[in-house]
């Protein structure tokens, strides 16, 4: 009886184990940005007027390498629409410029095709 | 064995919750891209504050449904430029109400294109975005060779794999026959029986093993884990709206729109609590009357005929004629008496002859007497006379329509029936029941609900200090009455106090019953994808309802369209 009780809890302990894996910790903002979810990616959007940072996250909580990523990232702000290309700048970090204001209610949309990766998107709207 | 049963019984309940985990669920972010239900049409949602946009692709043609957030309306006259990597930019062509075209060749090649689209409806302005993946004809075949690959690429697998073959090993240990210290080699029979013991204990711990492996896979198969985005590629029923597994339902843009679906976003408000009573429509007791025969008789048609149910009449309109009956005994002493007026009144006249040929010799007065006499006697014989012949009028004694009428011509009658009643449409009451005797509520106004459902002000008029069938009946008056409203039809009547209750107020519309017989609301949880909720309400004021628990603010409830989307099966 004892063995069978062993037994049972041996089952028990193999089978909740994987469970408790999976925990959120990678979901703060380090840089001052806006944290969204791109298709695989945690993207840290830092926008500022005329300069655009995206720290790209991956699902382990450290920064992707992002030097064979192609993004672009198109904003809405004043009623004006801006595409502005990023090009990868340091480890996990695209950085772009072009003519817009970071101003509350913009829209930012990130499309992010990392290497060999379907192409991804975000949307952000600063406040 | 029977215990190993329940083992792999409990090792399979076990595996089910791991199986459902919610793990990480990115999928409904609100603002972001959203799959759901991801049905063989390849679609894209997208929403922002103000506006909603759901993209669907077919043959070489995407169309657009672009609909207001918080209402569902569709947008017409918005201007939608859709751009994205290897597509060129183009501006989108209205097709109907709230709907968008554009063509494209690249929507005949598979592949996942992320989609960004400028709208500008009116003044505003907004950036959408969404992934569309537009599968190949062979795309579902590659996915399902890919499962087992994929699976055994997995490096957990195989860690629980190896965990489970340790396992199994120390169960066959753990389970191998015990070897009696007195017994030093048993016979032949015994021998071959702990072999097969040994065997199956063997097997029995292997089979859990295997199970618990096999619900171990698909966990980090299937599980959810920490699966970013990547659609749950599971057709189920193309463009069809439907119920979801989950509860939920379905339904696409094109069918919103058919359905008129629309939504309201809401908020938490105080609103006077009512209390709802059965009532019942009664005539104004000043607006109504009978018409009852005052005395036996006949009746008679007057000069335009007998008044009928539905004519509208004035105030003091002859109805009918009644000529009243004369009873046998009344008749004699009627006869009787006439005759003794006759009588007299020959012998008056005869007086009066004689007396006027001798004027000279008689007194002037003695003719004078003789005068009056015969007028008071012939007056008596004029009042008599014409009796049997005389009619009387029957005449309304308010204005309004006939309601009752139970007269025939020629019919005879007796005193107090009546033959005619009449209201008037325009002034009706209500009476209500529900009340018990200490009840403290004021008034502050009250709403009656027809069968049809319109809603009916009233006013209040009193109540009866008087119980009746336990409680205290409540007059109202009809303020805005309407030509359904008919007398003695029972209504729904709410009565709205003093005292405020908070919730949040939706049209009756939006309340509906599900199947188990709870009153719910169907939210809009995401463009296409509604969820039923379970809500209490309080009745306000018969259009409306407030719903006092159940309901967050800032979600988004369907009011119109509710009892479409409930039938969805």
């Amino acid at each position: 009886m004892v063995k069978q009780l062993l037994a049972v809890l041996a089952l028990a302990v193999i089978t909740v184990a994987p469970l408790q894996a999976h925990e959120d910790e990678h979901h703060k903002s380090k840089h001052g940005g806006v944290m969204v979810e791109s298709g695989h990616h945690h993207l840290e959007v830092v926008a500022k007027d005329g300069t655009l940072e995206i720290h790209v996250i991956g699902e382990d909580g450290k920064p992707e390498d992002v030097t064979g990523a192609k993004a672009k990232a198109t904003i809405l702000s004043d009623g004006k629409k801006v595409d502005v290309p990023l090009s990868s700048a340091s480890d996990g970090v695209l950085k772009g410029a072009g003519a817009f204001k970071a101003s509350k209610g913009a829209t930012i949309i990130v499309t992010l095709s990392m290497d060999g990766h379907k192409p991804e998107q975000a949307r952000v709207k600063l406040d | 064995m029977h215990w190993l049963f329940a083992v792999i019984l409990w090792a399979f309940t076990l595996a089910h919750p791991v199986l459902a985990g919610p793990g990480h669920d990115h999928g409904h972010d609100h603002g972001a891209q959203s799959e759901i239900a991801a049905p063989e049409i390849p679609r894209l949602q997208s929403s922002s504050s103000d506006l909603e946009l759901v993209a669907t692709a077919e043959g070489h043609t995407l169309t657009i449904y672009l609909d207001r957030f918080a209402t569902n309306e569709p947008v017409e006259g918005a201007t939608i430029e859709v751009s994205g990597d290897s597509i060129p930019t183009v501006t989108a062509s209205p097709v109907g109400e709230g709907v968008y075209e554009i063509e494209g060749e690249w929507l005949d090649h598979p592949g996942t294109y992320a989609l960004i689209f400028m709208v500008s409806a009116g003044d505003t302005m907004d950036l959408l975005n969404g992934t569309l993946d537009i599968l190949g004809p062979e795309a579902p075949k590659q996915d399902a060779a890919n499962s087992w690959s994929d699976l055994l690429a997995q490096p957990m697998v195989w860690a629980i794999g190896g965990l489970a073959a340790l396992f199994g090993f120390f169960f066959s240990f753990a389970f191998r026959p015990a070897r009696l210290p007195g017994e030093p080699a048993a016979s032949a029979v015994p021998h071959s029986d702990t072999v097969a013991k040994q065997g199956s204990k063997a097997a029995a711990a292997v089979l859990v093993a295997i199970v618990s492996v096999l619900a171990q896979a698909s966990d980090v198969h299937a599980g959810p884990g920490h699966d970013h985005g990547e659609p749950a590629a599971t057709p189920t029923g193309g463009n069809a709206p439907r119920k979801l597994p989950d509860g939920t339902v379905f339904v696409p843009k094109n069918s919103q729109r058919l359905l008129r679906v629309r939504t309201t976003v809401t908020e938490i408000t105080d609103a006077a609590e009512g209390r709802e009573l059965i009532g019942v429509v009664i005539s104004d007791p000043s607006a109504s009357g009978h018409v009852q025969a005052p005395m036996d008789g006949q009746i008679e048609l007057t000069d335009r005929g007998i008044a009928f149910v539905g004519q509208r009449v004035g105030r003091g309109e002859v109805l009918a004629m009644l000529s009243p009956t004369i009873p046998v005994a009344d008749r004699g002493s009627l006869q009787q008496l006439t005759a003794e007026v006759e009588g007299k009144l020959r012998i008056a006249e005869q007086k009066l002859a004689r007396l006027t040929r001798i004027a000279g010799v008689v007194a002037q007065r003695e003719i004078e007497d003789t005068q009056t006499e015969l007028e008071a006697l012939r007056e008596q014989q004029r009042v008599l006379a014409p009796k049997s012949a005389e009619k009387l009028k029957l005449t309304a004694p308010v204005a309004g329509v006939i309601s009752i009428a139970n007269v025939k011509a020629g019919q005879v009658v007796s005193a107090r029936d009546t033959l005619f009643e009449i209201v008037d449409p325009q002034r009706l009451w209500v009476e209500a029941i529900g009340i018990g005797g200490h009840d403290e509520m004021k008034i502050q106004a009250a709403y009656a609900i027809d069968a049809e459902g319109h809603s009916i002000a009233l006013s209040y008029v009193g109540r009866s200090p008087t119980l009746r069938q336990q409680s205290l009946p409540i007059l109202f008056k009809v303020e805005d009455t309407h030509e359904a409203l008919a007398i003695g039809s029972t209504l729904r009547v709410i009565m709205q106090g003093e005292k405020e209750a908070r919730g949040i107020v939706l049209p009756q519309a939006a309340v509906v019953r599900a199947l188990n017989g709870m009153a719910q609301v169907w939210v809009k949880v995401a463009p296409e994808k509604f969820e039923p909720v379970t809500v209490t309400t309080i009745a306000l004021d018969g259009s409306r309802v407030l719903v006092s628990k159940g309901l967050d603010a800032e979600s988004r409830v369907v009011v119109e369209g509710s009892e479409l989307i409930n039938q969805i099966r």
